[in-house]
């Protein structure tokens, strides 16, 4: 019996050493593109096999960096987007699903309204830059409802689609035991949805990133958008892929941290 | 004053296209502390009308009299204890947390609830797995949390569809005693769906025979009053229990050639 014991646990050792090395061999992969990805545009960069005034290259990029960080106004132009976004993701979401609560609370004016939501759907968001800018005045109000208007119809139309699918048969429960229809929102619908609106932000966080860049295009005088055009506007393509490349770390940090929330949030 | 009253109950479910006659012209009475089980082939309406009966529907015709008052007043409901045919308990709360929904929604929930919250799980055999999540529960044992979910709020007339359908027989019968016992003790008033001609039996003052399409009253019958001092269990052995098992049997075999 000890013996098989013993036997059984070096076999389950031998797998744990298995799992090790695939992840180790996963990490190499994945920092071996990473390298080779930039080597090479370094390398075709400097062997004029690309343009460097269009394509510039790595270390042009580490140099602005280092002289961006270090007269402070890289951070600046940070702080102002991650605001924006955050602000427009936050207001989108919740403004979605509260649009969708109505929906629920009146079958009468879901239906009514139904049509107008699809339309709205359909629209690209961004069309209506001009208009908002107009309306909201050329600002980071204005940004942030870019930001917010491209996340709100399908939050709505997800969440409200997550409320209708719920089995009927606990509202029933509900009721028989006395609920009110605000009860068997808090107690049923919202918390049977949850996953769904978790999910959503999830969608949020990368449109709110669209809404908020090309608001910046259209209007800012500050943030990464606003770098990106006018890198282009006076050709340097050096300061347009260096702040592409901070907008892609920011966005990623900003989905792992939503997934995490996600992790902590869906435990039961 | 009977405790309920179904008066020409009829109920009809619509769709665009076409209706459905779900319930005919039914009508009976129940008493403070009596017992009647709803006997019928599937299809023919039990569900409809417990959810008449709870007030969940509104029957396209007749009414339901409750005591005094009619049932769509709400303040009745919580006189009523309805489990419904599946356990439907809420996936995200614990066990403990389902039985104690009802007190929560009545704003009722206090210490001795929660001690009450234990002792109902003591009695249906779930002790100490009240924090544990339904899915992690046989399909017995959430029945069994549903039936504790519903006696927890002392409702005057339980209704229960099937509540014993998905247990093991031992666990059945072993339930069928403790609600049986618990309905004498207190008085109560009970209406369950069954498809199980002997649980009927041995459970019911009176034992309605639904017939289908569209469901109304074949024939009510009443067992006797040997059968009713005792036990389920003991009901079950007793020698007039043969007879009426034939007698119903024999109706409801009748059923099927609809
Ligand atoms: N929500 C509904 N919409 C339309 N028709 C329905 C609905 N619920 C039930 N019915 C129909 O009404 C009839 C009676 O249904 P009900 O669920 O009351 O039967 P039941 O006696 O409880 O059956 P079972 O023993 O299988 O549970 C059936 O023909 C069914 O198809
Ligand atoms: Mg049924």
């Amino acid at each position: 019996m000890k013996n098989t014991e013993a036997a059984n646990r070096e076999l389950h050792q031998a797998y744990v050493r298995k799992l090790k090395i695939e992840q180790r061999w996963i990490w190499f992969w994945q920092i071996s593109i990473f390298l080779i990805f930039f080597s090479i545009w370094e390398l075709a960069s400097r062997l004029k096999w690309i343009d460097p005034l269009l394509f510039s290259s790595p270390s042009k990029i580490y140099k602005l960096f280092i002289a961006k960080a270090s007269d402070g106004s890289l951070w600046m132009h940070i702080n102002v987007t991650l605001f924006e976004t955050v602000a427009g993701f936050i207001i989108g979401t919740f403004a979605g699903i509260l649009l969708a609560a109505m929906l629920w609370w009146s079958t009468r004016f879901s239906k009514i309204i139904d049509p107008y939501l699809v339309i709205l759907n359909a629209m690209p968001k961004v069309a209506l830059g001009p208009i908002i800018i107009v309306a909201l005045g050329p600002g980071y109000i204005s940004i942030i409802a870019m930001g917010a208007i491209i996340s709100i119809i399908i939050t709505t139309l997800v969440v409200y689609n997550a409320f209708q699918e719920i089995d009927s048969n606990y509202i029933k429960v509900l009721q028989s035991l006395g609920a009110s229809k605000r009860v068997c929102f808090k107690e049923a619908i919202f918390p049977a949805s949850f996953p769904t609106m978790i999910s959503s932000l999830k969608v949020n966080v990368g449109l709110s990133w669209v809404g908020v860049i090309v608001g910046e295009f259209l209007v800012s005088k500050q943030g990464l958008g606003y770098l990106i055009i006018y890198g282009f506007q006076v050709f340097d393509f050096t300061l347009v892929l260096f702040s592409l490349l901070i907008i892609a770390i920011f966005a990623a940090i900003m989905y792992q941290l939503v997934e995490k929330l996600e992790k902590k949030l869906i435990k039961h | 004053m009977p405790l309920l009253s179904v008066n020409q109950v009829s109920h009809h479910y619509y769709s665009k296209k076409d209706y459905t006659k779900a319930l005919e012209n039914i009508s009976f009475t129940l008493e403070q502390g009596e017992f009647i089980s709803i006997l019928g082939p599937s299809g023919c309406g039990k569900t409809t009308l417990l959810s008449i009966v709870a007030g969940l529907i509104k029957p396209t015709m007749g009414e339901i009299i409750l005591g005094e008052d009619s049932a769509s007043e709400p303040g009745n409901k919580a006189h009523m204890g309805y489990m419904l045919q599946q356990d439907y308990l809420f996936p995200w709360k614990t066990i403990k947390e389902n039985i104690m929904l009802g007190p929560k929604i009545n704003k009722t929930l206090d210490n001795s609830i929660k001690e009450q919250a234990d002792q109902m799980l003591e009695e249906v055999g779930l002790q100490g797995i009240g924090d544990s999540y339904p899915d992690e529960l046989s399909g017995g044992m959430r029945q069994r949390a549903a039936l504790a979910r519903t006696l927890i709020t002392e409702p005057k007339l339980l209704l229960l569809d099937e509540p014993f359908s998905a247990l093991d027989f031992q666990t059945k019968l072993r339930l069928e005693d403790f609600v049986s016992q618990l309905l004498k003790q207190y008085n109560k008033a009970a209406l369950l769906v069954t498809h199980d001609i002997s649980e009927a039996i041995v459970m019911s003052d009176r034992i309605i025979l639904l017939k289908p399409r569209p469901g109304e009253i074949k024939q009510i019958f009443r067992m006797p009053p040997e059968l009713r001092k005792i036990s389920p269990f003991q009901a079950r052995q007793h020698p007039s229990f043969q007879a009426i098992f034939d007698e119903v049997w024999k109706e409801m075999s009748a059923l099927e050639k609809y």
